[in-house]
Parts: structure tokens; sequence; C-alpha cells
């Protein structure tokens, strides 16, 4: 694919890539775009466009990474861009795949024992992958935006932090990845197919769009964020 | 090997020509771009098998030594020159021309990943070992243990365990266990399936 330019309507991006609908509402960009285009929808929603782009991009192709431009932005940005994300995660995406696996489990007929061993595979999942993004929340962030603030001021880093950097945060990111696509690849290859059909393939759309999101959630985080903090944690701690 | 194909050329007219031929037999990523320079955004690309098709106004000594540069450290890299004419091509390197029917550029790029074609692992079913060692994977086994109890190296465990997650595709050990208990190759009569996942 050809990457999306400032020009580019946004309504083609849509057309293009539907999965990039929950990733513009974390921009505050909602339906009914007419024929504007990114530039003039970012001015009017004070979006950093250059920025807004380059998660578009990578968003679509795995392969795209700008790096040099990307990391021109504030942490700040991706912080709020992540944390918009997670938002998401627990708003709308566990309560939506929790009820199209429900109705799945439902409309199970005869031995549905091996379908609740995707049930409790999902449960334990969630458990741990909420406590990942906890862990983002409560300490990596805080950590980085401590940074950041440093940076800027020229102060001292606060006494909780004293003793941590960005590289001593637990690597989850590939197990969190790893463990929702075993999920698919288990309900599409090994799984008996005792349930409604619909009803199955609705729940498994969920996850796919899912696995996207996290898969490009990590990307940002490992490929963007975490270079950035070590280059800052340089110059605010060691120089 | 993934593979990627990676279609530069200035005339955009070409280049979803040319994707929209090939996505037809190879289900690949693709990557669209109107000049060597924009490559640079793609340095991150690791363990690839890449086709990168070059519009021959761009192929020079100076532009194939950028796209190594680039691209080859971390991948196998193919280089294939894209002709306006058939008349341009030589019989001694693999390329496309513009001129050509579909079928013949696909044929090319087919012919070219037969010869490249590693020995494929065949994907078959588990042997009664692999069984074996993804049983004791399930019950919560660490690779020394498992070791000590089927009487093998730690080293014969963990590259049982590299064909299991192959020949499978399930990568974590919570998805093993879900496929040992599927398959039955753990009595959960007496344990509670969901302690182990």
């Amino acid at each position: 694919m050809d990457h999306f330019k400032a020009d580019d309507k946004v309504a083609k991006l849509i057309h293009a890539n539907h999965y990039l609908l929950p990733v513009i509402n974390r921009f505050g960009i909602r339906l009914g775009f007419k024929d504007k285009t990114v530039a003039q929808v970012c001015t009017e929603k004070n979006i950093d466009s250059n920025f807004f782009l380059a998660i578009i991009n990578t968003y679509t192709n795995e392969d795209y990474f700008p790096e040099q431009d990307l990391l021109k932005f504030s942490p700040e940005l991706l912080i709020d861009y992540l944390r918009k994300t997670h938002r998401y995660y627990f708003e709308y995406f566990f309560p939506e795949v929790e009820h199209r696996l429900n109705k799945v489990l439902n409309s199970c007929q005869g031995n549905c024992g091996d379908l609740q061993l995707i049930n409790t595979f999902y449960q334990k999942y969630k458990v741990e992958l909420t406590k990942h993004l906890e862990e983002e929340e409560n300490r990596v962030f805080p950590y980085i935006l401590a940074l950041t603030g440093c940076l800027r001021t020229g102060g001292q880093m606060p006494e909780q932090f004293s003793n941590y950097y960005i590289q001593s945060r637990e690597p989850e990111h590939t197990m969190v990845d790893q463990k929702i696509y075993d999920l698919k690849n288990i309900l599409i290859k090994y799984l008996e197919a005792n349930y409604d059909d619909n009803l199955c393939n609705t729940f498994l759309f969920a996850i796919f769009q899912f696995e996207r999101d996290l898969v490009d959630h990590a990307r940002i985080e490992d490929k963007i964020l975490v270079p950035k903090v070590v280059e800052i944690e340089k110059m605010v701690r060691h120089g | 090997m993934d593979k990627r194909f990676i279609i530069i050329h200035p005339h955009e007219i070409i280049r979803k020509g040319l994707w929209a031929i090939l996505r037809e037999s190879f289900h690949f990523e693709f990557v669209l771009l109107n000049s060597v320079e924009a490559l640079k955004d793609y340095s991150g690309l690791k363990n690839l098998f890449l086709v990168v098709f070059l519009a021959s106004e761009l192929d020079s000594k100076n532009t194939k030594t950028q796209i190594h540069e680039l691209l080859a450290l971390d991948n196998t890299l193919q280089i294939i020159p894209m002709y306006s004419s058939s008349l341009e091509c030589s019989p001694h390197e693999i390329s496309i021309s513009q001129d050509e029917p579909a079928f013949a550029i696909t044929e090319t790029v087919k012919k070219l990943f037969n010869k490249q074609k590693p020995v494929q692992k065949s994907m078959s079913d588990l042997s009664e070992r692999e069984k074996d060692v993804l049983a004791q994977v399930a019950l919560g086994f660490t690779n020394k243990e498992i070791a000590d109890k089927l009487f093998i190296s730690i080293h014969t465990v963990i590259s049982h365990r590299k064909n299991i997650t192959e020949k499978l595709g399930i990568k974590s050990i919570s998805g093993l266990t879900v496929y040992a208990i599927l398959n039955k190759l753990i009595d959960t009569e007496n344990i509670d399936p969901a302690s182990l996942i």
C-alpha cells in the first residue's frame, strides 16, 4: 500500500482500511468527514498532523517505520494516545468480546467442555493483559512524564523513580501478542465446531481486530516510545 | 521465511498495476514506493525474503548498492529490474517488462520462489515423543524436569518444543495446554483443566 498523506481525504483512509475507525476515534475524529482531508481535520481538531499520519501509517502497514519523523514527537503525545487505547480496551473491547464469546458458549450443542477451555484461556489472558496495562498506567507512563518534566525544567527525578529505568519494566508484550494469536489459531484449527457459525465468526472478527490493535500498540511502545525514553534518560540522568 | 514485495517505480499507474497483478497469486505484504530514497522508512525490516521490483530507469549500480546497504544485512534480497520493453531484457538475469502479459510476470516470480524454496518441514501430526513432551509442558513441568522424566537431554526437550510450536502454530504455554487437553494428551479426570491453563 502507498502511504496516507496529509492531502488524502479522511473518507479514503477508512475505505482503504476500516480497522482505522477506532484509531481515528482516539484522536476525537468521528464519522461524517464529508470531503475533508487529513490536514483539514487535524487543523480543526488541533492535532499534530505528522503524528496522526505516523500513527495511521504504522497501523496500516506494519513495515512502515519513519523513525526519524516519529522520534520528533513528544512522549506526552504518545502517552496520551496509548492511554486512550487502553481505555478503549477496558471500556469497549473486553465487554464486547465477552458478550460475543458468551453468545457462542450459549449456542453450543452437545459437549461444550472444549469451548469452556477457550473461555478459561480468554479469562486468564484478560487478567494477564489487564495487569500489563495497569503496570503501564501506574508506573511506566508516570515515570516517563516525570522524566520529560525533568528534561524541560532541569529538575531532579522524584524519589519514587530513583532506581527505575525504562528497560527495567517487564518485557511482556511478546507474550501478550502470542496468546491472542494462539487463541485465534486454536479456534480456527483445532476446535470442533459445535456452536453457531455466525456467532463464532462475530467473535473471531473481534479477536482479529483486537490482535491488530494490540500488535500495533506494542510496536508503538517498543519501537518508538522506549527508544525515545532511553534517549531522554541519557540526557537527564547521566548528562 | 516470510516474504515481502517492494515495488519501486516513479509512476503510480505501474506500481498499482504490478501490485494488482501480483496480489492475485501472492498473498504477501506489499510496499509501494516512488523512489529508492523512500526505502529509508523501511530500514527496520528483518529476517524476510524481500523481492524488490525496481524500475529500470532507477536501476543503476549506485541505487543497487543503496538498496543492499539498507536491506541486505538482515534479509534475503532479490532485486528484479522492471523494463519498459522486453527488448531491453537480458536472458542472463531475472527481470520483468511492462509489455509482458500478466501471467508471464507471475511465472517469473513463481520460478524465483521455487528456486529458493527451502526444505519444508512436514506439518503432519506430532510424533509420539513430541506428544510426550507436550503433555509434560501442559502439566507445567520445566524443561529440566521434563528432561529428567523422559530420560533425554534438555537440549532435546528444547528442540522438541520448537518443533511442536512450529507444527501446531501455538506459541504460549497456556495455548499448548489447551491443545493438549483438547486432544486428550493429558488425563484431566483428576485435574481441573482450568488450573493448568
